[in-house]
Order: structure tokens, then sequence, then C-alpha cells
């Protein structure tokens, strides 16, 4: 097995707020490899924004990143000088985020903002970099490329500023792409068409992509391999066909149990009790621990930590002797 | 009770009819309605000269104080609020915000007599009233003008930068791995200066406003002391025309801040249909 | 939660902002000068004694004597009281106008809103210190007419505001709810709109109480507000400005303590933002 195109070990990232410091990111590791759709899923609140953003190093005060590796291509990134990793951001690895409504900015056309990442990092030619731009948005399937490059953002809508966004970060040929919720705030049916570009594009310029989601069938349709994180922590990870036809972490299935599968009617709808734990105390042990059906007396002393059950599936669960 | 206490009847039949006091009230309301478009602002009880002319003779002072005020104040602190937003929470943010925060607090005429007292009378740099001086005569007019106008556009400058600043669309920027001058240069600034310079113009009829109690404390022969001095005597005609002239001036500045919004924000342009 | 223990909760988060807790301690001071005034000030306002007029800051007389022989720190310190409650009397003032009007125009929206907003912006670019002295002309001289005046020119800060606040609001569900049920208008504004708009009421008035002293204290120092032998902090500075050159500390206490109140407002005001209401552009 080729050495994955990044790997995130041990990643920690703490907000200091007034209430007490937040441990958004508590102890992460996984891999993405070459040409992979890589998952990360869980609850709103998990940290798996900040997981995609401490990758990016885009973690501002009162947040810092205190721990970890992340290894891109065999270089540390949290470790280098910020001008090189200025050098990274857009160009190896770029990202895409959850609102697109207001992730462009108002004052610059269109044309003008794709073409911005590739003037900075390979100095194009204005000219050339607007032809290049005019291309993307034609690539990124919407229609009237040239009138759309001299246009403002506010004229376009929300699944058209996604494509906009889409085109702006592939433009510089990255290796990975991270695409945080990136169709959670459109129409259903533009989600499909949202997914689809991304799908194409990743075929087409054999890309990496990590897609950061709450929707799992998402991931049943386009993830190769996925992490399933709880309070800053992961608590399964795998191959996406091992987790579905074999979830182990209780958390995990009480996820796929929550799904209106079969509409069977009359029945109610399966729910996980209880709510998040507060990230500024995490309780001990186990920070699923208290809302688990399984729960014995150790999770609420000791936290599990991944142990391999499959040829690629690895929980974080003492029901499985992780300690 | 203007023309004096031992005034006859006759007398004050005759200044009436002179001021048109003796038609009925909406007559008299359409004719100084009409003389005003026309610039004939009617003649000063004081000193009976046309109070246009007293206007314009006064106008220029007032501009040479306000104008320069206006535009350093905007100049200096502008930048001064983007530094400290940009170096937020740390110390030079509190630095400039508290030198800020004290001039803000600042009632204007008192700034205007402890520069008076330390450099007009202790130090004797600089004239304390007057004009005679020339450019000298300026400087603590000026200065008493400029410093709580700093304060006021650094405050809006921070606040617009900070706000700036958390945009989403910052967070993109710094994603496509653009170097920081160019996030804070060219995307950010040029988004918080929008709000920033139509305050500039909407701020300029303040200022004059400003200048009534400046002009007062410094003695400077301007509309501002006009003003004063007409509400003191009771020259109506003169405090007719001077609100007059500034309330065509607040409209005028509103729409100009509108075009100058309108030119910088693509948003507020007529646009086509969206997609 | 009861009104009480949000008022506990937010001062104490205020001590976590320094700089706001020291001007919350400055306002109290103030405030107990007010109070305390028969006190704390040795002599009274009023009290002539032209035998020692025009002395310097002495032991006996603490910040010196006017023209008048009179004790310029009783003065002050009765102005303190002047100071405090035109500055609460203008802020009710402004609220009271300005609350009303912009939770009208942002509920009804429409033409309601096109009129209200129209007033509303030509009231705010006018210089206050211009409509103030129109106000006077009209009306004479005196605390009271300026106080109005002053109050007429600055109720669109509360105005804008509460339009903005509430416009974002109407379409929220919980007004369609409450609308659904065949509440009405007034009671929806009052009950369920109002009492989210008061922390950004209070940041707004914490911050234009200052501005009110110190237009107010301006007028004053015209001529126009506070007639003698009221200790208004302005009209004392008048009488230093025409004895300027013989004798400067009349000049420069009051105007020191107007600073000293208007920044702990202001301090004040900038934290309470941060705590309440952080995204308040003013």
């Amino acid at each position: 097995m080729s050495t994955p195109l990044l790997a995130v070990q041990g990643l920690r990232t703490y907000f200091s707020m007034s209430e007490g410091v937040v441990k958004a990111v508590d102890g992460v590791d996984f891999n993405v490899d070459e040409n992979e759709t890589f998952c990360v899923v869980g609850e709103t609140g998990c940290g798996k924004s900040v997981t995609a953003l401490s990758i990016m190093r885009l973690i501002f005060h009162p947040g810092k990143i205190v721990e970890g590796k992340v290894i891109y291509k065999g270089t540390d990134l949290l470790k280098l000088p910020e001008n090189e990793m200025r050098n990274i951001r857009g160009k190896e690895i770029a990202m895409i985020f959850q609102n697109p409504m207001r992730s462009l900015n108002p004052v610059f056309t269109i044309g003008d903002q794709i073409s911005e990442a590739p003037i900075a990092h390979f100095h194009s030619p204005r000219k050339e970099a607007w032809k290049s731009a005019i291309e993307l948005i034609s690539k990124v399937r919407m229609p009237d490329p040239e009138i759309r490059a001299k246009s403002y953002p506010h004229v376009l809508s929300g699944g058209m500023r996604q494509r906009v966004m889409i085109a702006m970060m592939i433009s510089c040929e990255p290796s990975l792409l991270i695409a945080d919720e990136p169709t959670t705030s459109v129409d259903v049916t533009i989600q499909a068409q949202i997914m689809d570009l991304l799908l194409d594009i990743k075929k087409k310029r054999k890309m990496s992509m990590m897609l950061i989601t709450h929707n799992f069938g998402l991931v049943a349709e386009m993830g190769d391999r996925a992490a399933v994180m709880y309070c800053g922590k992961v608590a399964e990870i795998g191959s996406v066909k091992e987790i579905f036809r074999e979830p182990l972490h209780p958390y995990t299935r009480g996820l796929l149990k929550c799904l209106p599968v079969g509409f069977e009617r009359k029945k109610e709808l399966e729910v996980i009790p209880g709510t998040l734990v507060s990230p500024v105390n995490p309780p001990q042990g186990c920070r699923f621990s208290p809302r688990c059906n399984l729960v014995m007396g150790k999770c609420k002393l000791e936290e599990p930590i991944l142990t391999r059950q499959g040829r690629d599936h690895l929980v974080a669960c003492h029901l499985y002797g992780g300690k | 009770m203007i023309a004096g206490d031992r005034v006859t009847k006759e007398r004050v039949a005759e200044l009436r009819k002179s001021w048109g006091l003796d038609q009925p009230i909406y007559l008299q309301f359409f004719y100084w309605f009409a003389k005003m478009i026309t610039g004939d602002f009617g003649y000063s009880f004081v000193t009976q000269q046309p109070v246009s002319f007293l206007i314009w003779g006064r106008l220029p002072y007032t501009l040479e104080l306000t104008l320069p005020s206006l535009l350093l104040s905007y100049v200096l602190g502008v930048p001064l609020g983007i530094i400290a937003a940009l170096g937020r929470g740390k110390s030079r943010d509190y630095l400039a915000m508290g030198v800020s925060n004290f001039f803000y607090s600042m009632p204007t005429y008192w700034l205007g007599l402890m520069l008076m007292i330390v450099f007009g009378l202790y130090l004797r740099w600089f004239p304390i009233s007057g004009t005679n001086a020339g450019l000298g005569s300026l400087v603590l007019p000026i200065l008493t003008y400029t410093l709580p106008l700093i304060a006021f556009s650094a405050r809006i400058a921070r606040t617009e930068m900070i706000e700036t600043m958390g945009e989403d669309y910052i967070r993109t920027a710094w994603a496509k791995g653009l170097s920081s001058a160019r996030v804070v240069l060219k995307h950010a600034l040029r988004n918080a200066l929008i709000p920033v310079t139509v305050m500039f113009f909407l701020d300029f009829p303040w200022i004059i406003g400003g200048a009534v109690i400046v002009e007062t404390v410094f003695s400077w022969p301007g509309m501002g002391q006009l003003l004063y001095k007409s509400i003191i005597q009771l020259d109506y005609p003169v405090i007719q025309a001077i609100v007059l002239v500034i309330a065509i001036l607040v409209v005028l500045c509103n729409i100009l801040g509108d075009i100058v919004a309108a030119t910088l924000d693509p948003r507020i342009r007529i646009e086509r249909a969206s997609v | 939660m009861s009104t009480l223990s949000a008022l506990g909760a937010t001062l104490l988060r205020l001590l976590h902002y320094r700089t706001s807790f020291v001007g919350l301690l400055v306002i109290l001071g103030i405030a107990v000068l007010a109070v305390g005034a028969p006190i704390v000030a040795p002599r009274g306002y009023a009290v002539t004694d032209p035998a020692n007029k025009l002395l310097p800051p002495s032991v006996e007389y603490l910040f010196g004597t006017d023209a008048l022989g009179r004790d310029l720190f009783s003065r002050i310190v009765y102005g303190a009281r002047i100071a405090l409650w035109v500055g609460l009397l203008v802020t009710f003032i402004e609220a009271a106008v300005g609350v009303p009007l912009g939770v009208i125009a942002g509920y009804y929206g429409g033409t309601v809103d096109k009129v209200i907003t129209a007033v509303t912006d030509i009231v705010w670019a006018f210089p206050p210190v211009v409509l103030a002295l129109g106000v006077v002309t009209v009306m004479g001289a005196g605390l009271t007419q300026v106080v109005v005046a002053i109050a007429l020119t600055s109720w669109p800060y509360f105005t804008r505001i509460c339009r903005a606040k509430v416009a974002s609001f109407a379409d929220r569900g919980f007004v369609l709810a409450a609308r659904s049920i065949g509440e009405s208008d007034s009671d929806i504004m009052a009950r369920y709109l109002l009492p989210n708009l008061i922390p950004s009421i209070i940041v707004v008035s914490t911050l234009t109480l200052p501005a009110a002293i110190l237009s107010t204290t301006a007028l004053s120092f015209l001529g126009f507000g506070a007639q003698p032998p009221t200790p208004d902090w302005g009209a004392i500075l008048a009488d230093g400005a025409s004895d300027l050159s013989i004798a400067p500390w009349i000049g420069t206490f009051p105007g020191v303590f107007l600073v000293i109140t208007a920044l702990g407002f202001n301090l004040l005001g900038d934290g309470l933002r941060d705590i309440l209401d952080p995204k308040l552009r003013i």
C-alpha cells in the first residue's frame, strides 16, 4: 500500500474562550489516499470543520493547533513557516466552504476572483488567467461564461456561487480538495448537481477529495472511505463498504438507524437520546458513554483508542477491547 | 422690540409693511420661499445688510476651518483605526483606542480652551482668537476640530475593519493561499472602506454644526459665529437663511453619499436580472 | 432568566473587561458625588463672596473661586447632579421616541417604513447643534428647552438599530407563529420583539448618554442652556472662557469632570456592547 497523500496524526485544536478551553479537536488520526474520496461524518459540533481548517492551518485566535502532525506528501504542514504554507493553500490543498452566499467577495468580479489564485501562485499574466477563468466557469457547468466572468457575486444564486467557489479552488489543480458540507445550504436538486460536478472533476483530474458532511446518504454514494467523528475524536474509521455493512461503534449504529429507511409507517423514528457533552469539560472516559445503550463500567473511566477490527476498519470502543 | 423701545405706532406699521408682515400668513410664506429660491434671503434685522451678502462673506472662513479638518481627520484617523483593528487585542489596539476614547469623550469647546491655555497663553506659540496671524491663527481652531474627529473616524474604521476581517470571503481569500498583504489590502480594505468613505460625506454637515462652537470660542468670523450672534440678537432672517443653507447642504451630502456608495459597492448599483 | 440574574451575569462578565469595569466605577463615583452633593460640597453653589473672587486652587477652595467668589469645587459637585440628570432624561426621551418608531418601521415595512426612514435620515444627518439652536430660538433659552432640543436630534440612533433588528426578526418563525394564533400587532411588538431589543437598547443608551451630556453642556456653554446661577458644567466653562487668562482653573476643572464622566460611559458602553450585542455598529 502506497504512502497516503495526507496523514493526520494526533491532531488537537483548542479554543480559549471566556467559558473555558473548548477542545474542538482532541486527538484525531486518519489518512487520505491518492485518488480517493474520504468522508468525515458526524453531528454538528463534533469538530469536523475544525479538523479541515486545521489541515489548512486556517485556525485563528482564539483557536490554536496545540499538538499533532499533518503530513502531506511527506512534509509536516504544521511545522512549515507561514510563507511556505501559503504555497500549499490553494495550490496543493484547496477548500470549499459551507456557505456560498457569503464566501465570495462582493466587490470583485467572478472572473477576477477565479483568476486570483493562478496569478498569485503561478504568476500567470492577467489575460491568460482571465481566459482560464472563463474555461473554468464553463467546466463547472455555468452558462455564458464570458458574461459570467464579468458579473458580480450578488447576482448569482447559491448553487451558482458554489460552482464559482469550486472553479476558484480547482484553478491551480490541487491534489486534495476539502469540501466542507458543500451542499448543505443549497436546494436538494442543486445538491445532486453539485455533487455530480465534484465527482466528475475528481475523476478527470485524479484529485483526492475530503468530503465533510452529516449526510450519510452522500457518504454511501460518494465515499471510498470514511471517518465518523464524535466530540472531537474519531469513533470509527474505515472503508465505506465495511462501515455500512457492519457498523461497529454504537454511535455509528445509532446514526445509521436514525435514517428513515424503508418508510415503515406508524413506526417511530429512531433517535439517539441525550445531547453532545460540553466541549469545555468532557466527561472522563469515553465521550459517548452518557448516551450509549451498550455502556459498560469501563467506559466511564478510560478513553478507548482506535483498534483494528477488519482489513480497513478501525473503531474506538471498549466493546472491541479498545485500550 | 426690534426697532427700539420708544418707537411710535406709525413707525411700527411702516416697518411691518416694508417687511410684508401685514400680509396674510400664507402669502408671507410664499414670498419668503420665492425669495429663497432666487437667493434673496432678505435683510438682516440688525445690520440692514442683505443676508446673502453676510453669508457669502463668512462662508469661506468656515470652509477654511472645516474642510482641512475633515480631510486631515480622515487621513490620520482611518489608518489609525485600521492599524488598531489588525492588531486587535494587542497593545497597539488598546493604545489607539484609549487615546481615541479620550478625545471622543471630550467637549470640543473645552479642548479649544485647553489648547488656548497651553499653546496660546503659556507657550505663546499661536494666537488665541481672530484671523490676524494668517496660517498661524488657523492652527488652534483646526486642531480643536480635528482631534475629536480623528477619534471618531478611527473608531468607525476600526469597527468596519474588524467586521470585514471576520467575513467568510476573507476566509476564502486565505484559503486561496494569498499573502497577508493581498488579503488585507485588496480584499478587506476595499470592503471596509466603503462605509467609511460614505461617512466622510455624511459627516460634513455635522462639522458645520460644530463650527458654531469652535468659531465662538476662537472668535473666528465664520458662519457659525454668525448663527450664534443672530440667535442672541433674534435676527430671524439670518437665522432662517443659515438653517436653510445647512438643510440644503445636508440633502446634497446625503445624495453625494449615496452616489459614492453606489460607485464603490456593486451590490447597490442597478443590476441586470439574477441568474 | 430573571432580570436580576441577567444583570448579575452581565456584571460578572464585565469584570473580564478591565477598562469597562473602570468605566463603571467612574460612573458610580460621579453618581455618588451627585447624590451626596449636599454632604460633599463645602458650600452651596450659589453662595457668592466677592471678597474672595478669582482665587486659585487652595486647601480652602479646592478648585479655586470664580468671578463672583463662588467655590468652584462646590459648583462642580452640584454640576454632577445636573449632568447625570440631564443625560438620563435626554437618553430616556430619545429612547421613548426612537424605539417605538424603529420597531414600527421594522415590523410593518412598506410605506410606513419608508416614511419613518426618510424622517430619521434627515434628522440624523442634520447637525444636532444647529437643530438644537433652532429649537432654542423658537422656545427660548433654558435647560429644559435644551434637553428637549438635544433629545429631538439624537433619537435616530435608537430608531435605526431597532428597525434593523426588528426587520431581521420579522420574518422569523416566532412572529409568524404569534400572528397565526391571532395575536395583535401591538402585542407582538411589545411582548415578543421588544424584550429581544433590550440588550441593544442598553448598549445604545450607554453610548449616547455621554454624547447627550456633551451636547447639552455645549449649548449651556453658548449661553442657551442652563441659566445662571445653575452650575451646569458647560455654563461654568463659559465663565471660564471669559476669564481664561486670569483664572484658567475655571475653564479647566469642569472640563476634566466632563471628560471623566463621558469617558466612563464610553468605556462601559464599549464593554457592554462586546457582552450584549457585539455586532452593533456604533
